[in-house]
């Protein structure tokens, strides 16, 4: 090596050490106080996570939390399996956690519950699911998650529609059959250009295939798991109800009228069609209404009842639960954590704030989600917290990956929406289709993680 | 041969500049390689150890089982996705003429052609999920760009008898044309192998071939007159919605592609084939009284067929290993699983199922797939290629 391609090759290096220097300088820039630990706590952005943050730091402010908000399946069963996960994961529905469970990833957290008295007998028991599960090696049921919140179903309301068509506002008994009338003096089109376009859809209502399901006492599974039941006659009913409400009565907007119906030009969630006025009641899970607030001073008036009672009088609720992974490195710091979120003070939070309704069920916290003196347009939650304890939480997929059977359900139900095939038809496939896929599992259970 | 000769510091100096590099490719590409193949024989979810299960992935993918007297996949959703990526290839040839047309227009000596490059070089800068949601908003059934604008040309076409016959006859003129020249293509690319070959068939047999054929089309397209006018009037008056049906899902990923592919990179390369053809082969064709087809014909497509032949393997290649990003940001893999492709599944086997041995097994297929026509186009492409 010559003199002159020396003094490049340590030019070279030395930039490369400058560089790295500035990264390092950069990475520890806030370091964290040694007296101080930190700890990472994975679930969405929801600024409601800050406000549980400033109280839990007020009360151990030798402990620091950070909010990684990347707290999808993939992102942490893949920090999982390179043993670098958060220190407090969320469960968004039951199947993530019991498959956490599943694959021996999750803390037994009873110890913790009796160290720092968690009240967990106090957690409604509709959300039971979100709380235990019964471990396969000892028979025992033991504490694995802690859920903050539930949300069940509720039908919100935008007054200024039903005003405009001159329509009277929803009631809390009403049955699916009832409300369908209402969509249908809500539902209206336009001409643009001498075509009829979709102005206004009287509803809008979620797909989950399992709410359907229910909705005339069907089930998607048998109890072992070992055969799909959609096809049973009351399986099949809900959804050719569903069906309905989109084919024939057309009350419901396609995929593709949503899109086109959106404010903002093309996409935008079924919120905003309904805080647009696009849509006249919308069926969607409690926690919403955190979005709507923002639209309250826009002088958007929105009024909510419960979710139609008949013919099923059972609401799907969701929740989510937090878990410590067992290779989590601050263990006792994070239990800490936990210990504040079914603590009356951070449920107030939760309630006031509107993150769905507290987990915990007692006398002053109904008192305070009873009424909101800051929001008195909601003026309905006595009757919508009825909902709590008459909802289930979702099915267990033991037999099949949950990926699986969604997309065979949703090639299946897109045919419907196409037209191509009826929904009886494909409630026929898809059982069939599922039902081989577990037989093969049974056989091959390579096939199942 | 002499051996070479090269001092310590000189192979030193080699091994210090190649090792950063050297293990950037063993960390990052070989040992994953070696680590996916090794896992194709494994059931493993990440966690926990694998175990060891031989060719059951590969059978559990590509085997079939008798099902009621058929036989059946014993993963079906993985043919289907086959198919859809197989489907997308043809966006390839398309991309390709239409890339090769736009460089021979940029290839013009205009003034401001700098500026013309530069625009239709945009859609490739600007790549990337922003394009796909802005073709998604194009797409849209009611208020896309692309069904506003056909609505309004129905409107004003198909508002006057006389107009609306005359769309529809030129439609069907413009359809029949485009079938005749997909035919005449496939018999001159069957033509030139065959000539490459050394098969002697006389030329006025081809001219015949193609002339019958497109007489035969113009024939039964015009004793279709009445049902392709309901198709046009159709198409025009009630466009149809792109991304929410079956039979339009694949197409619009086609044009997508298309219209991202014209002024890429593909482009590029063609200006540069383009200008390395030397201008002295058309003087002397000139001289001969060629015509500018024929120059084109005998001239340019064979010299920059080094090109062609670049940009279709790495098309195939890019071709099979793509759609997971189309999928992902357009249409979810729907409707009922029309644009899923064996990209979009090997991302959901992997982390959505963290089947990691069932996923490497569908990357080991795909690359044995990808060999195969490589190999193929390679073999076919080794003859009719003309280097100068």
């Amino acid at each position: 090596m010559n003199k002159e391609s020396l003094n490049n090759f340590l030019y070279v290096l030395a930039a490369v050490a400058v560089i790295a220097l500035g990264i390092y300088l950069f990475a520890t820039q806030h370091v964290v106080p040694k007296n101080v630990t930190q700890i990472r706590w994975s679930v969405d952005n929801n600024p409601m996570r800050k406000i549980v943050i400033d109280y839990f730091e007020d009360l151990y402010p030798n402990i620091h939390v950070v909010n990684d908000p990347q707290a999808d399946m993939q992102t942490i069963l893949t920090q999982l399996a390179g043993d670098v996960p958060p220190d407090i994961i969320t469960a968004y529905d039951i199947e993530s956690f019991r498959r956490f469970q599943r694959l021996d990833q999750l803390e037994d957290l009873t110890p913790y519950v009796q160290k720092y008295n968690m009240p967990v007998n106090n957690i409604r028991k509709s959300l039971h699911e979100f709380v235990y599960i019964r471990d396969e090696k000892d028979g025992q049921e033991k504490v694995y998650g802690i859920p903050e919140n539930c949300a069940p179903f509720q039908l919100f309301y935008n007054k200024d529609v039903f005003d405009r068509f001159g329509v009277p506002y929803p009631t809390n008994d009403m049955t699916w059959d009832e409300v369908l009338e209402v969509a249908k003096k809500l539902t209206s089109d336009k001409n643009v250009n001498g075509r009829k376009v979709v102005d206004t859809k009287g509803l809008m209502v979620s797909e989950d295939v399992e709410y359907w399901v229910k909705m005339y006492g069907g089930k998607l599974f048998s109890e072992d798991g070992t055969r799909c039941l959609i096809n049973t006659p009351e399986s099949r009913k809900g959804l050719e109800y569903l069906e309905s409400l989109r084919m024939k009565d057309k009350v419901i907007p396609s995929a593709s009228d949503a899109a086109a119906m959106a404010p903002t030009g093309g996409w935008g969630g079924a919120n905003l069609l309904l805080v647009q006025g696009k849509v006249g009641m919308l069926q969607v899970g409690r926690y919403m209404i955190i979005e709507f607030r923002k639209y309250y001073p826009q002088g958007v008036r929105l009024g909510m009842v419960r979710c139609p009672k008949s013919p099923c009088p059972a609401n799907l609720c969701y929740s989510k639960t937090y878990c410590i992974p067992k290779s989590c490195r601050h263990k006792e710091e994070a239990a800490k954590f936990l210990s504040i979120i079914l603590s009356n003070e951070n449920q107030k939070n939760i309630t006031n704030y509107g993150d769905g309704w507290p987990s915990v069920d007692n006398p002053e916290l109904y008192k305070i989600a009873s009424f909101n003196p800051k929001y008195p347009d909601e003026d309905n939650n006595v009757e919508l917290m009825k909902d709590i304890e008459e909802s289930y939480t979702k099915e267990v997929f033991k037999l099949i990956n949950s990926t699986d059977f969604m997309s065979i359900w949703n090639m299946e139900v897109d045919k419907v929406w196409l037209g191509e095939q009826s929904m009886a038809q494909a409630c026929a496939n898809t059982e069939k289709r599922v039902n081989k896929i577990i037989d093969r599992n049974i056989k091959n259970p390579n096939f199942l993680n | 041969m002499a051996k070479t000769k090269y001092n310590k510091k000189e192979i030193l100096a080699a091994w210090g500049f190649l090792t950063p590099n050297f293990i950037g490719f063993l960390i990052f590409t070989l040992i994953p390689v070696v680590f996916s193949m090794i896992m194709a024989f494994t059931n493993w979810n990440i966690f926990g150890k694998p175990t060891f299960i031989g060719f059951e992935n590969f059978i559990n993918l590509l085997g079939f089982h008798e099902e009621g007297g058929k036989q059946v996949p014993n993963d079906p959703f993985f043919w289907q996705y086959l198919y859809n990526t197989v489907y997308l290839l043809i966006g390839i040839p398309l991309g390709i003429f239409s890339s090769l047309a736009c460089a021979l227009i940029m290839n013009q000596k205009l003034k401001g052609i700098v500026f013309f490059r530069t625009i239709y070089f945009l859609p490739s800068v600007a790549g990337g999920v922003a394009m796909l949601v802005l073709w998604k908003y194009m797409f849209n059934h009611e208020i896309g760009l692309i069904n506003q604008t056909l609505r309004s040309c129905g409107a004003f076409l198909y508002g006057n008898p006389i107009l609306g016959f005359l769309t529809t006859f030129i439609g069907m003129l413009l359809w029949g044309a485009f079938l005749v020249c997909c035919i005449a293509c496939v018999v001159s690319f069957i033509k030139w192998i065959l000539d490459k070959t050394q098969a002697d068939i006389p030329e006025h047999v081809w001219n015949i071939i193609t002339i019958a054929i497109g007489a035969v089309i113009f024939i039964l397209l015009c004793c279709r007159f009445v049902t392709y006018n309901d198709i046009i009037k159709t198409f025009f008056i009630e466009p149809p919605d792109w991304l929410g049906t079956v039979a339009w899902a694949k197409p619009s990923f086609i044009i997508m592609g298309v219209w991202g592919g014209i002024g890429g990179g593909n482009m590029i390369l063609y200006l540069a084939a383009l200008s390395g053809v030397s201008a002295s082969l058309y003087e002397a064709a000139e001289i001969d009284g060629a015509n500018n087809w024929k120059k084109f014909w005998s001239i340019t497509w064979p010299m920059i067929s080094p090109t062609t032949f670049y940009i279709f393997i790495m098309g195939v290649i890019g071709g099979l290993q793509t759609g997971f990003m189309n999928a992902k940001v357009m249409t979810n893999g729907g409707p009922a699983g029309s644009t899923s492709t064996v990209e979009y599944y090997l991302f959901n086997t992997a982390f959505q199922n963290f089947n990691m041995g069932y996923a490497s097994s569908i990357a080991w297929f795909l690359f044995v797939i990808i060999l195969i026509l490589t190999l193929i186009t390679w073999k076919v492409g080794g003859q009719v290629v003309t280097y100068e």
